[in-house]
């Protein structure tokens, strides 16, 4: 498994999408669309304030319309579906399967009565609904891992396939809303965050707007 | 409360953010009135100009008078000054409720903070205009119902009644003819009496949609027509799915069909089932539509589980002959084109912020009820005799391309982003009732046709071929009026029904015997080049 940290939201973008450019092998994917893409990349950011650099620097290319910060932080963080999308981060989280909330229930009071556990595990995806052949639409976050280490609360998760430049930059900005939630009710600081992404890539269309948003250098570098 | 009090606050409710000039409210308050002024001041005789000022003039007046009071009372402002010194008038809020109740009425008007989007300017210029944006996030423009998830006419009446309050421009019922095997012509009729209420009472159309292939009494309903359809309004349609084989097959029952609505002076409309499956059906903004993919959908999946569907979100419209009049080029059109579909898509996230409320498909139907709906963006005024100059359905063509792509990248990053949200843009054409008040003059000529020997000609064979094409382009949102020169024998209306499902491309056309009786209005006509 390939594993970049570094500080920032920012810093650990770059390195991985120059990676994925580099070392990514390319083909087709089921859509028809030429993708770059490496298996299994661990990228850590150990400032988590920085969380929302990346969708903020999306949001600024007016080629397209980019999630706001609102509306990725409710999707992950309300259990209340609407009608508006195919499934709802939040609902699995804090309603899985209409009854459990994973947070609230059950990694808040483990945490608190053992903060060396190692079993705060949500799980996102529920097979009964989500695993059948002819859908489209199945997760990207298959499962989130807290652990309270040197005192904060750190975050892992697995994602199952992560669009490095159009999707990363929201899913570490959605998993930083939930571990602030947990850290504030441990009452800790949040820790490090890690994605674990399955199959890492960036569709080669998306060159062009990679350019605009992070600058022409990540793209002739991953060339050369 | 004063009638007309009543009847100016009514304009405000159904679009609260709108500012009205004192001849809009004339318009709406004084209808019959107001045409006659119109028809006086394009008389060309000066005793004839002379009558329409002043009746104009005493319309202003009386109309002012009640508008001053509800600006003394608190209710409305005045907005500013257009042309030569007509005030305009607006809601004495930005936004919240207000309501108005006197012994005998209750009247709430709702305001939402205006929707800032980015094609704001374009509207300025007078290139854009919305459809009712004071309901962008409430309400949809279309939703269809169908007629089998119903056992009879009450209980659809009931859902309907629930319904209207979410649509801002048509509810479509699909299968009607469900109906028709239980219930007697009298129940029909009166079912369509309290729907024509219901729709007049909401402004909002309704288009009822019949299969005749699935249409097992054709004598219930001719009994129904001769019974209920001189009495309808005209924001009551219907429209007919048929094959040119059907129509052979059934010749008496059309013949008859078509006879009655000659009398009655109605528009009937014929869809080419086996051309274009989904529905086709009109609202006041313009035609509504599936495409090929979402009928699909609707019909294995959403029929399933839900008692209808969204079919149109939003719709806003293009002027374009406005636009290029005043030096617009292609670039900057497409340009244009490309900042209303942010624009939709602007409207589309401040909706999702309100999906909690489930509208008019409450319950856990509400996510596959809403997976067909989509925006329009519509087009005023594109003339036939300018398409050799520019490619205009080519153009068209291209930008539909663009948006489509667009739509897609859109879902694309939503999807990646852990948000799998549904967002389409269709195009289509718009009706001059979309907003009377902002469109450019029509520059369509005007031609009546009263046999299959007309459409033969050299001219009408051309525009049916351009119309085709354009109906491909919109994807069958579309619609081609027929009218009547007098005298045209009722014998003749279905061989050239059949002509028109055998011999063209169309997906649908309407045959409008308004016009037939000399009463052919602006708006009525067949457009050729």
């Amino acid at each position: 498994m390939m594993e970049f940290a570094a500080k920032t939201v920012r810093e650990a973008w770059l390195a991985a999408i120059r990676h994925i450019l580099t070392e990514g092998r390319k083909f087709i994917d089921d859509d028809g669309r030429e993708c770059h893409e490496v298996a299994n990349l661990s990228v850590t950011i150990e400032n988590p304030a920085s969380a929302a650099e990346g969708v903020r620097a999306m949001r600024l290319c007016r080629k397209w319309r980019y999630p706001s910060e609102d509306e990725l932080a409710n999707i992950i963080l309300n259990k209340e579906a609407g009608s508006s999308y195919d499934y709802l981060y939040g609902q699995r989280i804090f309603a899985y399967a209409g009854t459990v909330d994973q947070v609230d229930d059950y990694v808040i009071p483990l945490l608190k009565a053992r903060p060396n556990s190692r079993r705060a595990v949500v799980s996102l995806l529920n097979p009964a609904l989500d695993l059948k052949s002819g859908s489209t639409n199945l997760l990207g976050i298959a499962l989130i891992h807290f652990r309270i280490l040197d005192g904060k609360v750190d975050v892992t998760t697995v994602i199952r396939t992560s669009g490095f430049f159009t999707g990363w930059p929201a899913n570490i900005f959605q998993i930083a809303q939930l571990q602030e939630r947990v850290a504030l009710a441990l009452q800790l600081p949040q820790g490090r965050i890690t994605t674990i992404s399955l199959a890492a890539h960036i569709h080669t269309e998306n060159l062009e707007d990679i350019e605009i948003v992070l600058g022409k250098d990540v793209v002739k570098d991953a060339k050369e | 409360m004063h009638q007309i009090e009543a009847g100016i606050l009514e304009s405000f409710r159904r679009e609260p953010s709108r500012e009205f000039t004192t001849s809009d409210l004339v318009r709406d308050i004084f209808p019959q009135k107001f045409s006659e002024l119109n028809r006086l001041l394009h008389i060309p005789e000066k005793r004839a100009v002379r009558k329409g000022y002043a009746l104009k003039a005493k319309l202003h007046r009386k109309l002012l008078y009640h508008v001053n009071r509800l600006v003394d009372r608190g209710l409305l402002d005045v907005a500013g000054v257009q042309g030569k010194g007509e005030k305009l008038f607006r809601l004495a809020m930005d936004e919240g409720e207000i309501v108005v109740e006197s012994k005998e009425k209750r009247i709430v008007i709702t305001k939402q903070a205006a929707v800032v989007t980015p094609v704001d300017g374009y509207e300025q210029e007078g290139f854009i205009r919305k459809y009712r944006p004071g309901t962008w996030l409430t309400k949809h423009d279309a939703i269809l119902f169908d007629g089998p998830a119903f056992d009879g006419l009450t209980g659809l009446q009931r859902r309907l009644q629930g319904a209207f309050p979410h649509v801002s421009d048509v509810l479509a019922i699909d299968r009607f003819e469900h109906f028709l095997k239980d219930a007697t012509p009298e129940e029909g009729a009166r079912f369509m009496e309290y729907l024509a209420l219901d729709a007049h009472d909401y402004d909002v159309a309704v288009a009822i949609l019949i299969n005749v292939t699935a249409l097992e009494s054709e004598e219930t309903l001719l009994r129904l027509f001769r019974a209920v359809l001189g009495k309808l309004p005209n924001h009551i349609s219907f429209s007919f799915a048929v094959t040119s084989r059907l129509l052979a097959k059934r010749e008496a029952f059309f013949k008859e069909l078509f006879t009655i609505f000659l009398e009655a002076k109605r528009k009937l409309t014929l869809r080419n089932s086996a051309l274009h499956a989904p529905p086709i059906f009109f609202g006041r903004a313009g035609p509504y539509t599936f495409t090929a993919a979402d009928w699909e959908q609707y019909r294995t999946k959403t029929r399933e589980v839900a008692d209808g569907c969204v079919v149109g979100q939003n719709s806003l419209v293009v002027d374009i002959t406005r636009y290029f009049q005043e030096n617009g080029t292609v670039v900057g059109f497409r340009e244009m084109l490309i900042r209303a579909a942010h624009a939709l898509f602007e409207v589309d996230e401040q909706r999702r912020k309100r999906a909690l409320d489930p509208g008019p498909f409450p319950g856990p139907a509400a996510k596959e009820a809403f997976r067909t709906g989509r925006n329009y963006v519509r087009f005023w005024n594109y003339d036939w005799a300018e398409t050799e100059r520019y490619p205009l359905i080519d153009l068209l063509g291209s930008v539909q391309e663009e948006i489509a792509k667009f739509c897609a990248t859109q879902e694309t990053i939503f999807k990646s982003c852990g948000l799998p949200i549904r967002f389409r843009i269709g195009l289509s054409t718009s009706f001059a009732k979309f907003d009377q008040d902002f469109f450019s003059e029509r520059r369509y000529k005007k031609t009546v046709i009263s046999s299959v020997k007309d459409l033969q000609t050299k001219d009408l064979r051309h525009y049916l071929q351009i119309r085709e094409r354009l109906f491909k382009t919109f994807e069958g949102a579309d619609r081609l009026r027929f009218f009547f020169a007098r005298g045209t024998p009722v014998a003749d209306l279905h061989p050239l029904a059949r002509y028109l499902l055998s011999a063209h491309d169309l997906p649908c056309f309407t045959f409008d015997f308004r016009g037939k009786s000399g009463e052919l209005k602006l708006t009525s006509f067949l457009e050729v080049p």
